[in-house]
């Protein structure tokens, strides 16, 4: 089973992709803040991260910075989801390593399943 | 006749000025015509000056009083020219900021309907509930934020109407309490009001001030970061009520606290713990409270809790 850690402040967020991940057979830890999302990272070890970019304590470009300077942590893959969607905030997600970035307006519940499971198929094993 | 049109409206200085916020003697069009005039009237004075007296200085003089005016004027036009390109710019802010308010209780309305919807995923009663549940509350927040908006425009077009009866203060307090028990519960705060003494009746917009209050009892509950109390006090003042809502919440810090009342302003002490909120309400509050003829402040101790307070005109007694 695939472990997903979703980094998020809304706790509603957490309800839907609980009931959607469950369908799926993945397994999702929830965090509520940047802080507790790196230690949960470090201490889970999940298969990818869901990444929120406006949260309270640590925000998602320092997660992306802490996750991506610890070299056990560094593979780990992170996929942007947010409501921020300037430019800047884009290419500064990705040139900190974000796999890929999406807005949350933009995109159905079903659409971000299929980008992680698509994520999966192509690094399979 | 389109052209003349035209040409007549580029020249009426006062509407575009009015457009821009600015004052006609600010206005950078108006102020470089008059440039004009006064350096072609001076270019004729000069030289009648100079063929009447033959003494140089006098000429001299005029030319340097003449300079200085146009310098003036010209650190006038710059200065507008600034103030133009700051509104904009705050413009351009404002609807960046707003969009993205608009867009987090509108991403949560639209995965909850994608749930609702979703074949694959049966909810059970209770769940379809909650998820209704949840699309309203997410839609009372939309609502609160296009009304602040509104209101934030009527107020800069000095438009803003109070609809001002007299009404009991205590009462308006106990409604706010009511709406908001359940997130001051899930927040495990205790909310206490506390008002010994007759309170005579307000004069004010009931529903603004009713606004006001939930809007500083909802700060309360969200910069509280720990379980604790808040408590909403009445008393009175010589021909005023005062409410004040305190809290044992981040604080503000000395720095920020001149801003605090600005538009837009967050503090960023409450940032770590707070990644909601627009920056409208307190100025809209400080807006209507002084409108509504009372005084709106606050002490703070950062790291201890902040104490917001405002007062309204108590009913004259016929």
């Amino acid at each position: 089973m695939k472990k997903i850690l979703f980094i998020e402040d809304e706790m509603r967020l957490h309800k839907n992709f609980e009931e959607i991940f469950r369908k799926e057979n993945f397994a999702l830890i929830s965090s509520y803040d940047g802080e507790s999302g790196c230690k949960l990272a470090e201490e889970e070890m999940p298969d990818l991260i869901l990444l929120d970019l406006i949260l309270p304590k640590k925000n998602g470009f320092e997660v992306l910075e802490t996750l991506k300077g610890n070299p056990r942590l560094a593979n780990i893959p992170v996929i942007v989801l947010t409501n921020l969607e300037g430019t800047q905030d884009v290419e500064k997600a990705l040139s900190l390593g974000a796999y890929t970035y999406l807005v949350k307006a933009n995109y159905s519940l079903e659409n971000v399943l299929e980008k992680i499971k698509e994520f999966f198929d192509k690094h399979a094993g | 006749m389109e052209a003349l049109k035209k040409i007549a409206d580029s020249f009426n200085f006062a509407k575009q000025c009015r457009e821009y916020n600015i004052s006609l003697w600010q206005c950078p069009q108006f102020l470089f015509l008059i440039m004009g005039i006064i350096i072609i009237f001076s270019i004729i004075a000069i030289n009648i000056v100079a063929s009447r007296y033959i003494n140089p200085s006098i000429v001299a003089l005029i030319v340097i009083i003449i300079t200085a005016i146009l310098l003036i004027i010209s650190y006038i036009i710059t200065g507008s020219f600034e103030r133009i390109a700051r509104s904009a710019k705050e413009k351009s802010e404002f609807i960046s900021i707003m969009s993205h308010r608009l867009r987090a209780p509108l991403s949560v309305i639209k995965w909850q309907l994608n749930l609702l919807l979703s074949k694959k995923l049966e909810l059970n009663k209770e769940e379809t509930g909650q998820s209704f549940l949840e699309i309203q509350g997410q839609n009372e927040k939309m609502i609160w934020i296009v009304n602040n908006l509104l209101d934030i425009n009527l107020i800069e077009d000095n438009k803003l109407i109070l609809y001002t009866s007299a009404f009991s203060l205590r009462e308006a307090i106990d409604e706010v309490v009511a709406l908001q028990s359940n997130s001051s519960k899930e927040a495990g705060l205790d909310i206490v009001i506390e008002s010994s003494e007759e309170i005579p009746d307000v004069f004010a917009d009931r529903m603004k001030i009713k606004n006001i209050i939930f809007h500083l009892v909802d700060n309360a509950i969200r910069y509280s970061v720990k379980k604790g109390k808040i408590t909403i006090t009445l008393e009175n003042l010589p021909k005023f009520v005062r409410c004040l809502v305190a809290d044992e919440g981040v604080g503000i810090s000395q720095k920020e606290a001149k801003n605090i009342f600005k538009k837009f302003f967050r503090s960023q002490a409450t940032l770590p713990y707070q990644t909601e909120g627009t920056g409208i309400g307190l100025y809209i509050a400080k807006i209507i409270i002084k409108k509504s003829g009372g005084e709106i402040g606050f002490s703070s101790i950062e790291g201890k809790g902040s104490t917001f307070w405002f007062t309204l005109p108590v009913v004259k007694k016929i």
